[in-house]
Order: structure tokens, then C-alpha cells, then sequence
């Protein structure tokens, strides 16, 4: 007989059934690597814990991308867009406001997720309640990214200034970092932010798949319409899910407008739009674990690859997704777990 | 003096007394300004004398503007190896005497005292310069500079590819900066390369040369911009124009920052010259079919076109015009120096155009063709040389003779000597930088290619200064800035905003 | 308890059409509270639009739907839902990448389990083994796991689309067993049916639909008692079962 249980949100978080990860085994990894984390800037000079952030840095949007397709069944190719309105809008505001950066800081911060929210729940509620087939939202939100970056593009001239800030065109935008009081993020600082701000997406989105809203989700990727048969506003259910990937793929955008100090147009062009895709794919994409997992490895590949010299970076991500999706559909991860759970069992049947 | 690094304990006094009182120098204005921000690099980056002198490169070896950033790398590998081997260029700080006369200095300078008490750029001691004359054009420039390599130590170029990916340069500068602690970084063809990496520049106060022909505007204590601009170029080719083929002028510039600034410049200065703007067309960076503009030109019947179109895409233009019949006289500021398309299209693609440059290979000064020579005999398969790429070849050896005089590699004290103002003859001519603004004068030619795309030089300016920033009231000594002013900064170009169709 | 005298769910003048096909025609339709009907009728006789209309899944070209009386033709499905309407598909959609639990949280909507549900899991044999995944059952038992999500949600009327398709006999005895106890709580239910033998063990008024009309209402006596009945749809189905 079900009983009506009520647990503990952070405990559904840790034990809920829709991630792997939630055993003592799990844990225990999980803390090590938190560990490893945290202690991490001992050992590394400033200029590593600022690359390993970077590497942790789009992990925040992924995890979104992750909710929103593999928890929800939307494929989004447009998270970028929101990762770019919410960096752009923390430059206008933050820049504008340079006589006082603790409050342009925390101003930008609300302005740009607020900015990242609200464009997705206008385009979102279009898209939703128009209830147009699913395979067309990748299309859809593909031509935002695009149509962003272009319009971003245009924005050279003299006319595109807002405040004390120019837009910039293709030649980009200067943005203040992240200042409270006289302590600005930067360099270890900024590293251990990223690695909070990692921390808390990652539980909180835990603590959602593993709610009762969660499970909707789900039930909506399986059967959208016997979900609203069962007295769900699946559009609401859609767009409240498309928001939440946007506002953490503007968390991400922040963070890196803070570590670069730096936004162009070229973070929505059709490359970078495709890479949170395939972060989440490689992954596992109804995985919040693995997802952020090969998020921070194959961000930190491409890093690596690129800052050698080497021009095939975004090739080499393309043919590895190729062969995950070949070889392992549900994702590099959650196939790892397998093949070992398997060896484990036939070490146990000898 | 040989060992002129100090132990890393005087690098702190010395931030305390540049701000104290005790110092009387003639950077006294620059050390207090710059106040306790002077000296930020920590005491372990500073490298022992036997380490080589790291020059930190970062241009575009693939990708899109691959053409101009090979070039560009080529220029500042014979630089260094000129360096190694014991050549600098003729110049030196500007010293007492005639603005802009140029003088030759010792290459190992006794008197500058790096103790705190004083950093004296005027060579005030040791062997005095024996040629303090102006250089003509038929003298070598290329001397002796009294040592292999730079303070006794090697000169590295550590140089990098930002395959034109301005995220990837972010990154790139990051590792220069703090990983590889480079010594100076040069870096940077596109604006948005160099706005992409110029707040970590600043972040880390790096010392930092900008080598490319831009818009203009930068104002920034850490960064020395050595191309020309637009005032350097716009005008005197407007000038031309105006005078030899008549007032009515159509503006076709790339729907992006440079373009859109360039052409503001066009407008601006139109009425100043006699010239009068007919129309303007801003064509997208992707746009590769221009028979509409093509129309346009032609119904409007301009005098002459002012074409600023950048990129592969849009050099289709010249093709395209040609076909349609359309051999209107042709101004530039962009074509032909950098990316030699004189020599890439087939003639008469890119016949009577007129650039004002301040560089092109073909210039026939004998120090120009020595250098030329110089380079083609180190990469004899290199298709060009271009404006850039000789900007980038000064630019280093600048930098050298700055380190030099300054008797050490601390960037801050290299940049305050840099800001002495120095002339370098570059095989361009004189060129001197000015230390208000961090921007050099310029020797500035009108090139025209003819029928055969055969280029010749109509007009000469030797000494154009770079004086927009001057009258923007930056003084990088005084005031230190991290800025990029724009026109429209400037009321002058306000009053012609209404003209904008 | 219920009130025989009651209209639950009322369906007036329901018009529907696709292209030039009629697949509703002048539906009128009244279910009293407490009531079991089953909605019978030949292959193409309207009855699966006929349950889409009443879902909200496909909107009337004309016509009213009264729920408790109250107007909801213009209601959306998961409104309709949540006014009492719980509903059971014809194809088995429950969802497959999850556990039994999990299917039935979902029904839930966060509310309480109320009796009727609690009673059909136990009937059914389901109330054991919740964490196994949906995938473990078999086909029958998916069958009454979708009607027990459709009572977690507290309906006051069940509208069940062919529940027994694919069922052994005795599956479908178990079924129409459970169905009835239901009923005789005073749940109000209505089951579009193919199987004769279901519907005559089931039901106690039967409605034929014919080409999207009501062809004709009554007991399932009178019913097989008509002629008419017999030419268009009993005759058939006997042909086809001898």
C-alpha cells in the first residue's frame, strides 16, 4: 500500500531514484570529489584554478540543458542565447554602474538572470502554448541563438549604446567582474565561487528531478498526453522547465562574462549552440551527475586541445558524440556503470 | 650592471616609495598617478638573468585572418633573431633637443638607476650617442646593439595560434600572462581580439603592443597601439581624392565596428575637405553578393568610392564591380597593405585604387628593400609583407631597445621608459611614439594600384601623428585610463551625426 | 450516496466532424451519478471520438459538455480532469520508466489516496511489489494499473476506453468484477467497449453508436432484444465469435 511520504527535500536529493548516485558508493565518490575540489587551489597556481574554473564554469547550463531534455524530453539547441542575454545584460548594468560595483555587481547579477528568465518565458510561452511538435523546438530555439548572435553582430554602431556601455557589434564588450565591497572575484576567489555556485545547481536540481514536480517531468518526457490526462497543465509544466534551464544557463553566462571579463557575439553562434548538446548527450543526459561530470571533461579537453594549438578541438568533441551515440545512447556514464556493474556481477558469479 | 633583476624584496619598497615623495624624476607625474597600483607583478614571477626574455605572440596562424597573422609572426621572428644576433633599430627616447629628432643611444646605459631612487630615460652618462642626427632614408637602420639578445639574456618568442576564436584568445593571454609571465605580450589583428584579451591585460597589468592598423580610441595605460588610424589615413586619402577626381564620394563600409567607425570618419570629415557623402551602404561580414550595391553606386554617380570591406566574403566586391562595369576611382584604408589583394586578384579587379598606407612592401627606400630583402631571405616561401606585419617587426624591436634602456625586463619601468616618447626608424621612416597616447606617428603613403595592379606611390606625408586622442584630452602619463573612446565621445562628430541616412 | 435522479456527465447535441467524415452526429448523452454504462458499437461508429470529446482531447465542432453541471466544452484536458473526469486509454500508456509507485504519485497530483483506489489496487493484486518498474508487469496487470491512476486522482466519473482489450476471459471477468464493486461504491463509470461478453457481465445500461449517432439506449436486455441492434452490430460480432 503507497503511503503518502513527504521526505526531506535534500534527502530526496541524496536518495531519490532519478539519478544515479544514491547509495553510499555515490556519495562517498561525490564527497570525494567535492574534496578534491576544494583543496585543489593548494596545490595550483592562480592561473590553474582560474582554467579548472572555466572548465566548471558551463556546467550550471548544461545541468539546465540536462533537466530540460533528459528529465523533460525538450531539446533545446538554444541554451546559449540565454547564457548570452544574461552576460550582456550583467555588462550593461554592471558597467554602467562602476561608481558603486557592489551594487552593479548584485544589480547585474538580478538583471541578468531576470533578463535570461523573462526571454524564456515569452519565447517559451509561444512555444508552448502554441503546442507545436516537439521536434520543431530545436529548430525553433536554434534560430533564437542565431538570430541573437546576428542582431548582437549588427550592434557596432554608435546607436547601440546603452548607458556608458557600447554593445559593441562583433567586436564585443568590455564587463567589470564581480566586486563586493573592495574584494573582487577574481583568480582563487572566483574559483571557489564557481565551484559553490556548481555545488548548489547541482543539489538543487537533485532536489528537483526528486520532487513531486520531478516526477511530472519525467511522466512528461515518457507521455505528454497521458500526463495532461492525469491533470497536468503540460504547457505550464514545459514552460516552468524552460525557464529554470534558462535562468541556469545565464548563471553560466555570468560566470563567464566574470571570468573573461569579456562578451562577443560569437557565444551563440552555431558551434557554441551545439556544445551544450553535446555535453549533455556524451554525459547521459538524464543524468544530472554524469552530465556535470563530462561537462567539466570535455570542456576541460577542448580547453586543452585548443590552448595547444590544435584546430580540430570542435571536431574531435563532434566525432566523440558520434561514437557515444552510436556505441552508448544513453551516454558515456551511465554505460560505464553498467559495463562495471556487469564485471562486478560476473567476478561475483565465479 | 649586468644583473639589473632586483631580489624580489626591492619590488615592494619600490611600490612604496613611487608613491612617496623622494622621487624626482621626470616620470615623477606617472609614478604618483599610477600610485600603489605600480609593481603589481609578484616578487616569484621575476626570473632569473640567465632565463630568456619571453616575448609573448599571439596572432591568427589558421582560420579566417590567417593571411595577416602569419605574415605578422614572420616579421616578429626576424625581429627576435635580429635581437639575438646583436641588431636593434636605429632611434632612441626622445631626448633634449628638436621634437622628433632622432637619436641614436648606448646601448648599455650606465646611469639608469633602478635602486628606486631614480629612473632617468635620458641618457645623461656613459657613451653618448654618436649619431644623434636625423636618419634618411638611404641610411641603414638596422646596428649593432653592443650585445646578442637583450640584458645579457636570450630573447624567446613564445607565440601562439587564436585560430580567430576570441574565446580562445582570452584563454591564450591567460596562459601568456600568467603561466608562460611573459615579458611583454604582442598580440592581436581584429578589434575584437584585442577588446577580448585587453581587461585580462589590465587585470594583471601587462605590458602589452597592439601592432594592427585599427579604428582608433584606446586609451589604456598597459597597452601601446603602434598601427595607424583613422586620422592618419582617412584624411590625407580623402584629401586626394577629393583633389584629383572631385567632392561626391559613396561610402561602402563592413556593417561592423571598424566599418561603422571608419566611415563615421568619412562622414565627418567630409565637409571639413570639400567632399560631399552621396550615400552609404554597410553590407554584413557575410554578405558576398553586392549587385545591389553595385546599382546603387551606379545610380548614384559618386566622384569616387570609399570601399572599407573586410574579410574574404566581402573582398568579392572588387571582382563583382569590375564585371558590372563599374571602374569608378576607389579609395581605401584597408586593402591592398595587409592583405595584398593587388596580388591575389587577377587585374584589373583592384585597378585605381588609392590607399594611404603606412606600410606596403613595395616601397623603394633602400632601407625598406634591405628589410625586405632581410625577410624574404628567412621565409622565401612568404607570399607578402605587409603593413602589419612590419608594424609587428618595430614594435619589437621597440620594445628590445625600451628593455634596454630601461636595464631591465620589469614591465612597469619598461612602460614608463617607453612613455619617455621614442622615435624608432622603422623601414616604413621615422616613426615616434607618442607617450601621451601609447599611439605612434606614422611616414604615410598614397598607393595606387594601376591597370597591371602595379603599385606607386602619388603622395608622401613622412610624419602624420596620431593626434585624436590629444585632442580628446587623454594623457596616459597624467591620468591612466583603460578606455576606448569612439566618435562619438568627441562633439565634432556629433554635428554630423544628422547626416547619417 | 449517490443520487439516481443526478445527471453526473451530460453530453447535448455533440457535432463533430473530420473532413467529410460525420464522426459525431447529434450526440446527446446522460450519465447518472452512480450509474455503469458502456458505450457500444461496431468498428467506425464514432465511439473513439466519442471518448475524445468527452476527454477534451478533440474540441466539438458544436454541442455541450456538462460535468456535474457544470459547462466544460471549453475546458482543456487536464481542467476536465481535475473537475472529476478520470480517464483510461485504449493502448496501455503508463509510463515505462517508471516504477509502480512512481506511476501512481504521479496520478496522484500530491492529494490523498481516496478509498475507491485503494480498493481496486487490492483487488487487482497491485498493492504489492510498488517499486517494481512498470516494464515487469504483464500486459493485463499494466491494463488495471492505468485504471487505478485513474482513480488515484479522485475522479467522480470514470470514462475508461476499451480496459480489457487483449485480456484473457478471465482477466476480463476480473476486470468487469472490479468494475462493478466499484460502481456499487457510487463511483459513476462509463466503459467504451468492443467485448460483448464484458459489457453484457458489465454493464446495466448500454448505448449503441452508429455512423456517430445514437443508434440506441437501454438495458442490455433490451438492447439484444432489437432487431436493428442485431443487423448493424450483435448479428456481426456473434458471426465473428461462432
Amino acid at each position: 500500500m503507497p503511503q503518502k511520504r513527504r521526505p526531506n527535500p535534500l534527502r530526496a536529493a541524496f536518495t531519490g531514484p532519478h539519478d544515479i548516485g544514491r547509495t553510499p558508493p555515490g556519495w562517498a565518490l561525490m564527497g570525494l570529489i567535492l574534496l578534491g575540489f576544494l583543496l585543489y587551489p593548494a596545490t595550483a597556481s592562480a592561473f590553474s584554478a582560474t582554467n579548472v574554473a572555466y572548465y566548471l564554469l558551463n556546467i550550471p547550463m548544461a545541468l539546465g540543458l540536462s533537466l530540460l531534455w533528459g528529465y523533460g524530453g525538450i531539446l533545446s539547441f538554444g541554451q546559449v542565447a540565454f547564457f548570452a542575454v544574461a552576460g550582456y545584460v550583467y555588462g550593461v548594468v554592471a558597467g554602467n554602474m562602476t561608481a558603486d560595483p557592489t551594487l552593479g555587481s548584485i544589480l547585474g547579477i538580478l538583471a541578468g538572470l531576470g533578463a535570461a528568465g523573462l526571454l524564456a518565458l515569452i519565447f517559451g510561452y509561444f512555444i508552448f502554448y502554441a503546442r507545436v511538435a516537439a521536434w520543431i523546438v530545436p529548430i525553433l530555439t536554434l534560430v533564437l541563438a542565431l538570430l541573437l548572435s546576428t542582431f548582437l553582430g549588427l550592434t557596432a554602431g554608435s546607436a547601440w549604446k546603452v548607458g556608458d556601455v557600447a554593445l559593441g557589434g562583433y567586436n564585443g564588450m568590455n564587463i567589470p567582474s564581480l566586486q563586493i565591497g573592495n574584494f573582487i572575484f577574481q583568480d582563487y576567489a572566483f574559483y571557489y565561487l564557481t565551484v559553490a555556485t556548481v555545488v548548489l545547481c547541482f543539489i538543487g536540481l537533485r532536489i528537483r528531478v526528486n520532487s513531486h514536480r520531478g516526477q511530472v517531468l519525467i511522466a512528461l518526457r515518457e507521455d505528454p498526453l497521458r500526463t495532461e490526462l492525469l491533470g497536468y497543465d503540460v504547457r505550464l509544466e514545459q514552460l516552468v522547465a524552460f525557464v529554470i534551464a534558462a535562468v541556469l544557463s545565464g548563471i553560466s553566462g555570468l560566470l563567464y562574462v566574470t571570468w573573461g571579463n569579456y562578451i562577443t557575439p560569437s557565444v551563440t553562434s552555431l558551434a557554441q549552440a551545439s556544445l551544450p548538446v553535446i555535453w549533455v548527450a556524451v554525459g547521459g543526459r538524464d543524468s544530472l551527475f554524469a552530465v556535470m561530470i563530462l561537462t567539466f571533461l570535455l570542456n576541460q579537453l577542448t580547453y586543452v586541445l585548443s590552448s595547444a594549438g590544435n584546430q580540430y578541438a570542435l571536431i574531435i568533441t563532434g566525432v566523440l558524440l558520434v561514437a557515444v551515440m552510436l556505441f552508448a545512447p544513453e551516454g558515456l556514464i551511465p554505460r560505464l556503470i553498467e559495463l562495471g556493474r556487469k564485471a562486478l556481477r560476473l567476478k561475483e558469479a565465479t | 650592471m649586468t644583473d639589473q633583476t632586483p631580489p624580489p624584496e626591492t619590488s615592494v619598497d619600490g611600490t612604496a616609495k613611487a608613491s612617496g615623495p623622494s622621487r624626482r624624476t621626470v616620470l615623477a607625474g606617472t609614478a604618483a598617478a599610477v600610485g600603489a597600483a605600480v609593481l603589481a607583478r609578484p616578487a616569484i614571477v621575476r626570473a632569473a638573468s640567465s632565463d630568456p626574455v619571453k616575448i609573448g605572440f599571439i596572432e591568427d596562424q589558421s582560420g579566417n585572418l590567417s593571411i595577416y597573422g602569419i605574415q605578422k609572426l614572420h616579421a616578429a621572428q626576424l625581429a627576435v633573431a635580429e635581437i639575438n644576433a646583436g641588431y636593434t633599430l636605429a632611434g632612441g627616447p626622445v631626448g633634449p633637443g628638436v621634437f622628433g629628432s632622432n637619436g641614436l643611444y648606448a646601448p648599455k646605459p650606465e646611469t639608469l638607476k633602478t635602486d628606486g631612487a631614480a629612473l632617468d630615460v635620458v641618457n645623461d652618462g656613459g657613451a653618448p650617442s654618436k649619431k644623434a642626427t636625423v636618419v634618411s632614408d638611404d641610411d641603414e637602420i638596422l646596428i649593432k646593439s653592443g650585445e646578442n639578445g637583450l640584458l645579457g639574456r636570450k630573447v624567446d618568442l613564445v607565440s601562439a595560434d587564436g585560430q580567430s576564436n576570441n574565446q580562445l584568445w582570452q584563454r591564450l593571454a591567460r596562459r601568456m600572462i600568467q603561466q608562460d609571465k611573459v615579458d611583454v605580450l604582442v598580440a592581436g589583428f581584429a578589434s575584437a581580439e584585442r577588446e577580448a584579451i585587453r581587461p585580462i591585460v589590465d587585470q594583471h597589468k601587462q605590458l602589452y603592443f597592439y601592432t594592427n592598423q585599427y579604428e582608433g580610441g584606446v586609451a589604456d595605460t598597459n597597452t601601446f597601439c603602434t598601427g595607424a588610424v583613422c586620422e592618419q589615413q582617412v584624411i590625407p586619402v580623402m584629401k586626394y581624392m577629393v583633389e584629383k577626381f572631385g567632392p561626391k564620394v559613396f561610402t561602402i563600409a563592413a556593417n561592423y565596428n571598424f566599418g561603422q567607425l571608419t566611415a563615421s570618419w568619412v562622414r565627418s570629415f567630409a565637409p571639413v575637405l570639400g567632399a560631399e557623402v552621396i550615400g552609404e551602404e554597410f553590407p554584413p561580414l557575410e554578405v558576398s553578393e553586392f549587385s545591389s550595391v553595385i546599382a546603387r553606386v551606379q545610380a548614384a554617380k559618386p566622384d569616387w568610392v570609399m570601399t572599407l570591406l573586410v574579410g574574404q566574403n566581402q573582398s568579392n566586391y572588387y571582382p563583382q564591380a569590375a564585371a558590372s562595369g563599374l571602374h569608378l576611382p576607389m579609395a581605401s584604408t584597408i586593402n591592398m597593405a595587409q592583405g595584398y589583394e593587388h596580388k591575389r586578384f587577377k587585374a584589373p579587379a583592384m585597378a585605381n585604387m588609392h590607399n594611404a598606407v603606412n606600410y606596403m612592401q613595395e616601397i623603394p627606400t633602400k632601407r625598406n628593400q634591405d628589410f625586405v630583402a632581410r625577410f624574404y631571405k628567412m621565409f622565401p616561401q612568404d607570399p607578402y609583407l605587409g603593413q602589419m606585419a612590419q608594424n609587428t617587426y618595430f614594435s619589437v624591436h621597440l620594445y628590445a631597445m625600451a628593455a634596454r634602456l630601461a636595464g631591465t625586463t620589469d614591465q612597469e619601468k619598461v612602460r614608463r621608459t617607453l612613455e619617455a616618447g621614442w622615435t624608432v626608424e622603422a623601414p616604413e621612416g621615422s616613426v615616434f611614439l607618442d607617450p601621451g597616447t601609447h599611439a605612434c606617428s606614422h611616414y604615410i603613403r598614397l598607393a595606387v594600384a594601376d591597370q597591371q595592379q602595379n603599385i606607386s606611390f602619388e603622395r608622401e606625408w613622412p610624419s602624420i601623428s596620431p593626434w585624436w586622442l590629444t585632442r580628446m584630452g587623454v594623457n596616459l602619463i597624467g591620468k591612466p585610463e583603460h578606455k576606448q573612446y569612439t566618435p562619438d565621445d568627441d562633439p565634432f562628430f556629433k554635428m554630423f551625426a544628422a547626416k547619417k541616412k | 450516496m449517490p443520487d439516481p435522479a443526478k445527471t453526473i456527465l451530460h453530453a447535448i447535441g455533440l457535432q463533430k466532424r473530420f473532413g467529410g467524415v460525420v464522426a459525431a452526429r447529434d450526440v446527446d448523452f446522460a450519465l447518472t451519478e452512480g450509474e455503469l454504462r458502456c458505450v457500444i458499437g461496431p468498428n467506425g461508429a464514432g465511439k473513439s471520438t466519442f471518448f475524445a470529446l468527452l476527454a477534451g482531447i478533440q474540441p466539438p465542432d458544436a454541442g455541450r459538455i456538462e460535468l456535474e453541471g457544470e459547462d466544460i466544452t471549453r475546458l482543456k484536458p487536464f481542467q476536465r480532469v481535475r473537475k472529476g473526469l478520470g480517464l483510461t486509454f485504449q493502448t496501455n500508456r503508463t509510463f515505462h520508466a517508471m516504477t509502480l509507485r512512481q506511476n501512481l504519485d504521479t496520478a496522484g497530483r500530491g492529494g490523498e489516496e481516496p478509498a475507491p483506489f485503494r480498493a481496486a489496487l487490492t483487488a487487482f493484486g497491485l498493492d504489492r511489489g510498488l517499486d517494481r518498474p512498470v516494464t515487469a508487469l504483464a500486459h493485463h496487470e499494466r491494463q488495471w494499473l492505468e485504471i487505478c491512476m485513474a482513480l488515484r486522482g479522485r475522479p467522480s466519473v470514470l470514462l475508461l476506453d476499451e480496459p480489457t482489450a487483449g485480456m484473457s476471459p478471465v482477466e476480463t471477468r476480473r476486470t468487469s468484477d472490479v468494475l462493478r464493486e466499484l460502481n456499487s461504491g457510487g463511483l459513476s463509470i462509463i466503459v467504451v467497449e468492443h467485448d460483448i461478453a464484458f459489457v453484457r457481465a458489465t454493464a446495466q445500461m448500454v448505448t449503441v453508436l452508429h455512423q456517430g449517432a445514437i443508434f440506441a439506449e437501454g438495458t442490455m436486455a433490451e438492447i439484444t432484444a432489437r432487431e436493428d441492434v442485431r443487423a448493424i452490430y450483435l448479428g456481426k460480432v456473434r458471426e465473428e465469435t461462432a
